[in-house]
């Protein structure tokens, strides 16, 4: 591989004390309040606007033995929420002021009333999410957001301002686009960051100040464009699927010579490809809930045909050559799905390799062998036609 | 994939078996609910069988869907659950062959095996192909997955009824209305049938009547002993799915309902004895959550038997008022489709005033349970996700639990024998508590 | 009279005699094809010493899967109540109860009064049973107090990464045949820790409440002791002989039946 780049360590050193990140016990320090959230349909503008730092929670980067956690979550429940739990319970979240979760997967839920009992967090948020992607849907959102606004604004006895939420919505915004000029990288025929690289940046810059983030990002960027770090890879690979975070997955893909240039996850693409719209909205409220019900969807979402289409441009635009389909056990809408992911896809002429793992398993073994037997078919492939 | 079209062998034979523990009923009666339930679960499969022959349009939906809108609107249709995984319990096989299918379209056992059935049973052609799929998202995401794929491989149009969570959100109820409003408009340009709305508010009516019946039943059933059969637990429950608003409906719960008012008026337990020996002491008094799985219904006679265990009820039978309007039948509907006893327990966070720990700690109390069992489904994520916070806060109040590691559908998941020692573990504790007093 | 516990389980079946509440005598025979022959042989001994014939005994209480086999018992209680009153009998400050069976392993929550509160069970998977521990001690070539006394010597422990049995049997074949191989030493520590996980995810079902006691036949194994202490975070508290705990239950409840 290239040269490392300065920008990639410093978001590498932020990974390293994961989930107490160096920027968030600087925070604390400070004396701000720090909020967790759980899954991707949280408006995190809001919490931004509310004048605390917002924190993905996640299960980490490595595989964890989880039957504690599976005492409380049983044992076929999404193994992110009980990785999530586990952490939680081993007192890794303790930092943490309230929590906020969506009502998007019984996994989700499930563990936030888990949480709720048995983790002393002092304050605990469901946000409802219908599944369906009509205007009506939109405005059953924003009432919702307006009434978990009111009891952010009770519980930190702070006010949450139009205009700081229009400020919220710009720096997010501004976060959105560069993260888009950093994938517009990976278009390249050798792009100057690997996936699992980015997926290091992604993991890191939910776990700090957007303001920091940002300023990082837009460094990382012009450091990759000079570098002229080429990084190559046999064949040009997408990564679709339920939650992932650990990096190690997709370098063993990477390692095994092909390359992952684009992604359909919610901790990669799905996180910022969507903007709020600004433009025509006197209301923010109105703006966010807008941005959330319409935004790439997660697959709890219905009908399929809306992520499949959302799913299809990315095919040609970042010219991938194959996808691999990555589902959690027991990731239930992820794995419903799946059959007919796959047979549309494999209808376009794009082969698919689905694995099904644990949400922190690293890519060996089986997986190995998968992957390595899915690479070379896609290079025979190549050569035949 | 191509599908079959329609294969009635499986419905046939469900009907034949189901024509047979009728007649076999009559003979040897156990009360006339029983009857008319094997009665009007057949017919169920039989009006399919005929508007298949005729030609009609035939929607598939799954069971928990307000049945009121097909009815209404006069369309044959068939709750997927009851005429799928349901007649596992009165000896279709179909577990196998089914469960095989799902596995084709990468459903395993993460997947609720009645859900995989379901499926298996669109890939096989044991249900007729539909003309439409209908589904929604309450009570599980598998259920919300598992029509559609339905759908997609049967190559029909569906329709998704959206209900955000929690149910017992009220902005829920006008959100709920407005999705069948449109579910009509649709279903009307599928099926070329009209929506008779004079007929849609009887069934409001009729509703409501099952409402109230069903809200008497379970004050009944607070007697001593509990005078209600345990399958019954299951039975009532799957009847107000799929005749909800129906006069079906009101017959069989009148007749549910007369039926256990005798028996608790004479003090009579809901199994009668065996000709020739004793009645059978209450001993000890169980709640089932959820209820009773249709394939268990004998083992839980055996232990009514053995060890005088009752199960008193099921908190799916536990019916909270409903306001049923007929004159806004869309909104009423979706009251009593989002306050439904599933949905509103399985529906709502498990903790709150609506939610499954808070409705069973209360029943515990209302009907004075030594006990409660509960139906661990492995692969259901909201028993999953319920079970150690229902299970803490019984025991708070001193009301053991037991957790059964079982499969409501496939009934090779788990032996007899592991259950029955299960059970008899249980009962052993109840025992030691009955002495220390 | 003697009062006698008989805990036929799946593979062995363990005898208890009571005379005036005290233990006089115990006996762990193979299970027999049928659960009367299998008891009668355990019984054999105490019988020819005391002079007396099966009929003579007093009250006779049954346990273990093969309870209602027994023909010449009055009694017979499951296997988690004989666990709660065996225990109270032997370490009254005990609420908590691990037993690890051969085929069954149970946590039971017991009373201040030696009944049980709760309890719940692992038969599914093998990867928390003797039978296990008998597979994982196959592959190594040695025998159960081998491993015992290899896993003492460890000084650290291989990461056993899965949960499953049969995963967990590949993982330690694998660990042999890498080069350079994992000392056997480590590999044992491993296992006992992943079943000490095993154990600690049951034990969290019903809550950890000190004192905890520790029985079955592979309680005498001390590896598994110091890795399941580790993961617990207490003392367990070990009766000399682990395996006939439940017998020692079933002759307790048969001697306090009402009649």
């Amino acid at each position: 591989m290239s040269s490392t780049l300065d920008t990639l360590n410093e978001f590498r050193e932020v990974n390293a004390a994961f989930p107490y990140a160096e920027p968030v016990r600087e925070w604390k320090k400070q004396g701000g309040k720090v909020i967790g959230w759980l899954c991707s349909y949280v408006p995190e503008e809001m919490l931004h606007a509310a004048g605390v730092l917002p924190v993905r929670v996640t299960g980490g980067y490595g595989e964890l033995a989880l039957e504690e956690a599976t005492a409380y979550l049983g044992v076929m429940l999404c193994s992110f929420a009980r990785s999530c739990l586990q952490l939680a319970i081993d007192q890794k979240y303790e930092f943490l002021d309230a929590l906020v979760g969506v009502a998007t997967c019984e996994g989700s839920r499930h563990l936030a009333e888990v949480w709720e009992h048995y983790i002393k967090t002092p304050l605990l948020d469901i946000l409802p999410l219908p599944h369906k992607m009509h205007q009506r849907a939109e405005e059953f959102f924003a009432e919702e957001l307006r009434r978990f606004k009111l009891r952010l604004e009770e519980f930190l006895q702070v006010e949450i301002t139009d205009s700081a939420l229009w400020g919220s919505v710009a720096l997010y915004n501004k976060h959105r686009e560069i993260s888009r000029q950093l994938y517009e990288l990976r278009k390249a025929d050798y792009p100057p960051l690997s996936g699992t690289e980015v997926l290091e940046v992604m993991n890191a810059s939910v776990m700090m100040p957007k303001e920091q983030a940002n300023a990082m990002l837009e460094r990382l960027l012009t450091e990759a464009k000079a570098s002229g770090r080429a990084v190559k890879g046999s064949v040009r690979l997408m990564l679709s699927g339920s939650i992932l975070n650990n990096p190690q997955f997709v370098a063993a893909i990477e390692d095994l010579g092909g390359i992952v240039v684009v992604d359909e996850l919610c901790t990669g693409l799905r996180y910022w490809c969507d903007m709020v719209e600004t433009d025509g909205h006197p209301d923010p409220v109105v703006a966010l809930a807008r941005r959330y019900m319409t935004k790439f969807p997660c697959a709890r979402m219905n009908p399929f045909s809306e992520r499949l289409n959302r799913l299809l441009p990315l095919i040609s635009e970042y010219r991938v050559e194959g996808v691999i389909t990555r589902a959690i056990r027991y990731c239930k809408p992820y794995i419903q799905e799946q059959h007919m992911l796959k047979t549309e896809l494999e209808n376009r002429g794009v082969p698919v390799l689905d694995l099904d793992v644990e949400y922190g398993m690293p890519g060996t073994g089986q997986v190995r062998t998968r992957v390595q037997a899915f690479i070379e078919m896609l290079l025979e492939r190549r050569k035949a036609s | 994939m191509r599908l079959p079209v329609a294969d009635f062998s499986k419905m046939d034979a469900s009907i034949r078996t189901l024509a047979s523990i009728y007649e076999h009923r009559k003979v040897s009666p156990r009360g006339q609910a029983e009857l008319l339930w094997y009665q009007y679960y057949t017919q169920h499969m039989q009006k399919i069988r005929e508007a298949w022959e005729r030609g009609e349009f035939i929607l598939s939906m799954f069971d928990a869907c307000p049945a009121e809108i097909p009815y209404a609107m006069d369309l044959p249709w068939y709750g997927t659950v009851v005429y799928g995984p349901g007649a596992v319990a009165v000896g279709a096989k179909i577990e196998e062959a089914t469960l095989d299918s799902a596995r084709q379209v990468g459903l395993m056992l993460e997947t609720c095996s009645g859900w995989r059935m379901t499926v298996g049973m669109m890939m096989r052609g044991w249900y007729p192909r539909p003309g439409a799929v209908v589904s929604g998202n309450p009570t599980c995401d598998t259920c919300a997955k598992c029509w559609p794929l339905m759908a997609y491989l049967a190559n029909v149009p569906s329709f998704f009824i959206d209900v955000p969570f929690p149910a017992g959100n009220e902005r829920n109820i006008s959100y709920v209305a407005t999705e069948l409003a449109e579910l009509i408009e649709w279903l009307e340009n599928v099926s070329g049938k009209k929506m008779d709305w004079d007929r849609l508010r009887e069934t409001v009516e009729l509703g409501r009547q099952m409402v109230e019946l069903n809200r008497e039943i379970q004050e009944i059933l607070k007697a001593r002993p509990s005078p209600i059969v345990p399958r019954m637990t299951t039975q009532s429950y799957w009847f107000n799915w799929i005749y909800s608003g129906t006069p079906e409906g009101v017959h069989f719960l009148t007749a549910l309902r007369d039926e256990v008012k005798e028996k608790a008026v004479r003090g009579a337990s809901g199994l009668p004895p065996v000709k020739g020996e004793a009645p059978v002491k209450e001993r000890f008094r169980v709640i089932s959550i959820p209820p009773v799985p249709q394939i268990r219904g004998k083992t839980l006679d055996w232990l009514w038997r053995e060890y005088g265990v009752s199960i008193v009820v099921s908190t799916f039978m536990l019916w909270p008022d409903v306001e049923m309007d007929p004159d806004k039948p869309l909104e009423s509907i979706a009251r009593k489709y989002l306050n439904n006893p599933l949905i509103r327990q399985y529906f709502n966070p498990c903790e709150s005033p609506y939610g499954t720990v808070t409705a069973t700690v209360q029943a515990a109390r209302d009907y004075e349970a030594n006990g409660v069992m509960i139906w661990g489904n492995p692969s259901c994520d909201a028993t999953s996700g319920f079970v150690k916070i229902m299970r803490d806060r019984l025991a708070e109040t001193g009301v053991p639990s037991v957790v059964f590691d079982h499969d409501p559908a496939d009934p090779t998941y788990t032996s007899e024998d592991a259950l029955k020692e299960r059970m008899e573990e249980f009962v052993d504790l109840l025992e030691s508590r009955e002495w220390e007093g | 009279m003697p009062v006698v516990g008989i805990d036929v389980g799946s593979l062995s079946t363990e005898v208890v005699v009571l005379e005036e509440g005290e233990v006089v005598y115990s006996w762990v025979e193979v299970s027999a094809d049928d659960a009367d022959t299998g008891a009668r042989k355990a019984l054999e001994a105490y019988l020819r010493q005391a002079g007396l014939s099966i009929d003579q005994l007093g009250p006779v209480g049954s346990t273990g899967v093969g309870r209602r086999d027994l023909s010449f018992a009055q009694v017979r209680k499951t296997v988690p109540s004989c666990l709660a009153k065996g225990i109270h009998k032997i370490f009254p400050t005990v609420r908590t109860v691990i037993d690890i069976g051969a085929e069954t392993s149970h946590v039971v929550k017991v009373n201040a009064k030696g009944n049980p509160e709760d309890s719940v069970v692992h038969d599914k998977c093998g990867a928390g049973t003797g039978t296990f521990l008998e597979a994982i001690a196959k592959v190594l070539h040695m025998s159960l107090d081998g491993m015992a006394e290899r896993a003492l010597a460890a000084t650290t422990k291989a990461e056993i990464g899965n949960t499953c049995a049969v995963f967990i049997e590949q993982e330690v074949i694998s660990l042999l045949h890498q080069n350079p191989p994992t000392p056997v030493e480590e590999i044992i520590a491993g296992v006992f820790a992943a079943m000490a996980v095993r154990v600690m995810g049951m034990v969290r079902m019903v809550e950890l409440n000190p004192d905890v006691a520790f029985c079955g036949g592979v309680a005498k194994n001390a590896g598994l002791v110091r890795a399941l202490e580790a993961e617990l975070g207490v003392k367990l508290f070990i009766p000399e002989n682990p395996q006939l705990v439940a017998a020692l239950g079933a002759a307790l409840w048969a001697g306090e039946r009402k009649n």
